[in-house]
C-alpha cells in the first residue's frame, strides 16, 4: 500500500502534530514532546493498545495560517496532537509526567520480564 | 561548465566585513540567532546562493519568491541565512562556495553559530556557550573573551565544514555553539549565542524580543526543524555524542 504523504497539521482535527522524541534506556521509555502555547493542565496522555501513545494539548489560544503568513489556506489550529509508538512493553499504569519550559516529558517505566534475568559476575 | 554551486551578487558587497554564518543545524540555533540579528539591524539582501544541488525550494515573502539560502549586508556585516534544510550532498559544495566568496570579498573574520545537542537540555537554565576557532590566536581570543573552547570531540554539519574550509585558507573563523535541544528549535540557546557574538565583536544586538517571541518561533520553526533533523540524521549528526579516539 502506497503511504500518503500528509503535512503535519490537519484542519479537521484542528490540531498540529508536535515534535517528538522516544529514547529507550533500560528502565524506561522516556517520551519528550515540544509544546509551546501550552498549559499543563491542558495536556492529555492517552495510552492506546499496548505500544501506543497519544499525547493532546490545548494551545492557549487558537493559531490561524494568516499568522504563518499563508492567505492560499484557511483554517485554525488550536490542538497539538502527536502519537507516538513506544517500542518496548511498558507499564502505562506507573507513566509518570513533567511539564517544563514548554517540554513535557512522560516516563514509562520498562515492564520486567515473567523471568527476572540473572547476573554474573567475571572471574 | 557551469559551476555546481553559485553566489549571485543583487548589491554592492562591503569589503574588510565581518561575515556571519546562519544555517540549519541541531535547535535551529543559528538559524534563529542569525535571523534576529538580520532583523534588529534592519540588514538587506546582497546576494543569494544558486545551485542544482539544492532542491527547487523558493520561500516566499510577501508574495515574491526567494532563494532559501540568502546572503544580507550591511555596511559592516555580512551573513549568510539559510531558511530550508540543505540537503547532505549539497552541504561541502555550499559551504566549501560561502567559504570561498568571504574569502574573495575579502572578510576580516568569518563567525558561524550553531548549537552544541545535549541530552538534558530541558534541565539546563542558563545555557552555556563554547566556540572553535580557525588558529591558535583565535581560540586565545575566545578565552579572553570569557568564552569556553571546545578542545577535543566531533563536528558535524555546516558549521564543521565552515571551520575547516577556513583553516585551510587560513581565514579567521570561529563557531559559537550553544548547549541546545537536538530536534526541538531552541530560541533560548539562539540569544545565548547572540549575547555572545556580541561580546565577541562589539555589535550590540537586543535578545528580549527574541526570549519574549520565543514560544512563537518554537511554533513557527517545527516544519524547518523537521526537516533539518532528516538530514541531520542522514549527515550522522550525532556523531558528535562520540568519544574521539587520539593515536
Amino acid at each position: 500500500m502506497r503511504k500518503r504523504h500528509k503535512p503535519s497539521w490537519d484542519l479537521e482535527l484542528c490540531c498540529i502534530e508536535s515534535l517528538c522524541n522516544v529514547t529507550v534506556d533500560t528502565h524506561e521509555v522516556l517520551i519528550t514532546a515540544d509544546l509551546p502555547y501550552v498549559n499543563a493542565d491542558k495536556i492529555k496522555i492517552n495510552p492506546i493498545g499496548r505500544r501506543m501513545l497519544e499525547i493532546k494539548a490545548e494551545m492557549k489560544r487558537g493559531i490561524g495560517f494568516e499568522e504563518f503568513g499563508i492567505t492560499h489556506r484557511q483554517g485554525e489550529f488550536k490542538f497539538f496532537r502527536c502519537q507516538v509508538r513506544v517500542p518496548v512493553p511498558v507499564d502505562f499504569t506507573r507513566l509518570k509526567t513533567e511539564f517544563k519550559h514548554g517540554i513535557l516529558e512522560v516516563h514509562l517505566p520498562r515492564k520486567k520480564l515473567q523471568q527476572e534475568r540473572t547476573s554474573y559476575l567475571v572471574n | 561548465m557551469s559551476e555546481p554551486v553559485r553566489v549571485v551578487e543583487k548589491k554592492d558587497i562591503p569589503s574588510n566585513a565581518l561575515m556571519l554564518h546562519g544555517l540549519p543545524d541541531v535547535g535551529l540555533v543559528g538559524l534563529i540567532a542569525t535571523s534576529h540579528i538580520i532583523g534588529q539591524l534592519k540588514m538587506e539582501e546582497v546576494a543569494y546562493v544558486d545551485s542544482e544541488l539544492l532542491p527547487p525550494v523558493v520561500v516566499l515573502h510577501e508574495g515574491l519568491p526567494y532563494s532559501p539560502l540568502r546572503i544580507f549586508g550591511d555596511s559592516g556585516l555580512i551573513a549568510s541565512l539559510g531558511e530550508a534544510a540543505v540537503p547532505v550532498k549539497a552541504v561541502q559544495p555550499v559551504m566549501r562556495k560561502l567559504v570561498e566568496w568571504g574569502q574573495s570579498r575579502q572578510v576580516r573574520l568569518m563567525i558561524s553559530i550553531g548549537g552544541i545537542p545535549v541530552p538534558d537540555r530541558q534541565d539546563i537554565e542558563d545555557v552555556k556557550v563554547y566556540g572553535a576557532a580557525s588558529s591558535k590566536d583565535l581560540l586565545k581570543t575566545l578565552s579572553e573573551k570569557g568564552i569556553e573552547p571546545l578542545k577535543g570531540g566531533f563536528m558535524v554539519g555546516p558549521n564543521a565544514l565552515i571551520m575547516r574550509y577556513c583553516a585551510e585558507r587560513s581565514i579567521p573563523a570561529i563557531a559559537l555553539l550553544a548547549q541546545s535541544f537536538y530536534n526541538y528549535p531552541d530560541p533560548e540557546a539562539a540569544a545565548a549565542a547572540i549575547k555572545e557574538f556580541s561580546k565577541l565583536t562589539g555589535v550590540t544586538i537586543d535578545v528580549a524580543k527574541l526570549i519574549e517571541g520565543g514560544e512563537e518561533i518554537r511554533l513557527r520553526a517545527r516544519d524547518v526543524m523537521k526537516r533539518t533533523t532528516e538530514e541531520l540524521n542522514r549527515m550522522k549528526k550525532t556523531q558528535e555524542f562520540d568519544l574521539p579516539l587520539y593515536v
